[in-house]
């Protein structure tokens, strides 16, 4: 008894079924609705720069070097902005060294400003990519005040005119997160 | 049971509803013919003589692009902070003449921003109770390919990959 009325049942919920979704369509082939397909999936930007240096103290006089590293994950990079804010009252930026040396590679940026508290680094690569985590640039700073002192990279996730990074053969910014740097300049 | 109401209550309801419902594209308002646009929207204004008061002149010059090419940029004009906007073509003198300022106050100073793809955009701070004649934009520098207002490797990788590209094979 039990069997032949879950068989029943099954036989039911079966053609409900069907017909659901019959109806569906026999809608949106007329036009009357719009049956919604599931978007694309935008691949997160998976890019990192960050702000690499051994010690996270300096003395004031002392030059202090930290470098800009790229890592784009599994796919090569072909360019990178590094737009940096630091601590203008603490660090003077000394030098900017670019360090990438294979052929074709051209830094049409590598400025820095220490009244503003601005530096910023453009790699482009126009014969090869550069696959794996790369140090773009050493910074040479000089500490001139005591304290905490702040190295940032501008960045605002999905932002164009800020820090990039950009894949071989492609034109998006991937860059998904950055790695700042806290300096402690001592006396 | 509830089950065998729903094998008859759907085929009739998808009858009844393709009968009531109208087909997709009706639903949605058709858009307004341009001379019902809000005030506020950009007006297009293919010749100069399309203005509709005298006004301001406003004169620029595109980086890299000839001469003969100037009147093929369209250009848009805004007051920072207002709703008020223009799009234009320039003069094959690089000039458009007769701007018309209505909908923003003659007493006031204005940033004035004008921008064309893919040239960066300019500001000009502009006192309006001084009755400017001319306002003169400058070179607009081109590269700012996707509209970013910074000229950056996210540019520079649109263009790479188009290098030595010229579409013949389409002509």
């Amino acid at each position: 008894m039990s069997n032949k009325f879950f068989l029943t049942a099954l036989c039911l919920s079966i053609m409900v079924i069907a017909e659901s979704i019959w109806s569906a369509n026999y809608l949106s082939a007329a036009g009357k609705i719009q049956i919604k397909t599931p978007l694309a999936i935008i691949p997160t930007p998976q890019a990192t720069l960050s702000l690499e240096s051994q010690n996270t103290t300096a003395k004031i006089g002392e030059d202090f070097e930290t470098s800009i590293v790229v890592d784009p994950g599994v796919r090569p990079f072909q360019a990178v902005d590094a737009n940096i804010f630091f601590d203008k009252d603490k660090l003077q930026v000394k030098e900017i060294i670019p360090t990438v040396t294979e052929e074709g590679a051209q830094y049409p940026q590598n400025t820095f400003d220490n009244v503003k508290g601005r530096l910023g680094v453009s790699l482009l690569l126009f014969n090869q990519p550069l696959a794996g985590k790369t140090a773009i640039a050493k910074v040479i700073f000089t500490p001139i005040a005591q304290g905490e002192a702040t190295v940032n990279f501008d960045f605002l996730l999905g932002g164009k005119n800020d820090s990039n990074v950009v894949l071989y053969k492609e034109a998006v910014d991937s860059l998904g997160k950055v790695a700042n740097l806290t300096l402690t300049v001592l006396p | 049971m509830v089950l065998g109401l729903l094998i008859i209550i759907i085929p009739v309801a998808t009858f009844l509803v393709a009968q009531k419902l109208p087909v997709m594209p009706q639903v949605f308002v058709e858009y307004p013919a341009d001379s019902a646009s809000p005030s506020h929207s950009p007006s297009i204004s293919p010749s100069p003589s399309a203005s509709v008061s005298p006004g301001l002149t406003i004169k620029a010059t595109f980086q890299g692009l000839p001469i003969e090419f100037k009147n093929a940029i369209a250009v848009t004009l805004s007051a920072k902070n207002t709703d008020w906007t223009k799009v234009f073509t320039l003069n094959s003198d690089g000039t458009f003449t007769s701007l018309d300022l209505t909908g923003l106050d003659t007493t006031k100073t204005y940033d004035f921003i004008l921008w064309g793809h893919p040239f960066l955009q300019v500001k000009k701070t502009i006192d309006l109770s001084k009755n400017p004649q001319t306002v003169d934009f400058g070179e607009l520098k081109t590269g700012d390919l996707d509209k970013s207002n910074q000229v950056n490797s996210l540019d520079w990788s649109l263009m790479v990959q188009n290098y030595q590209v010229d579409n013949s094979s389409n002509e």
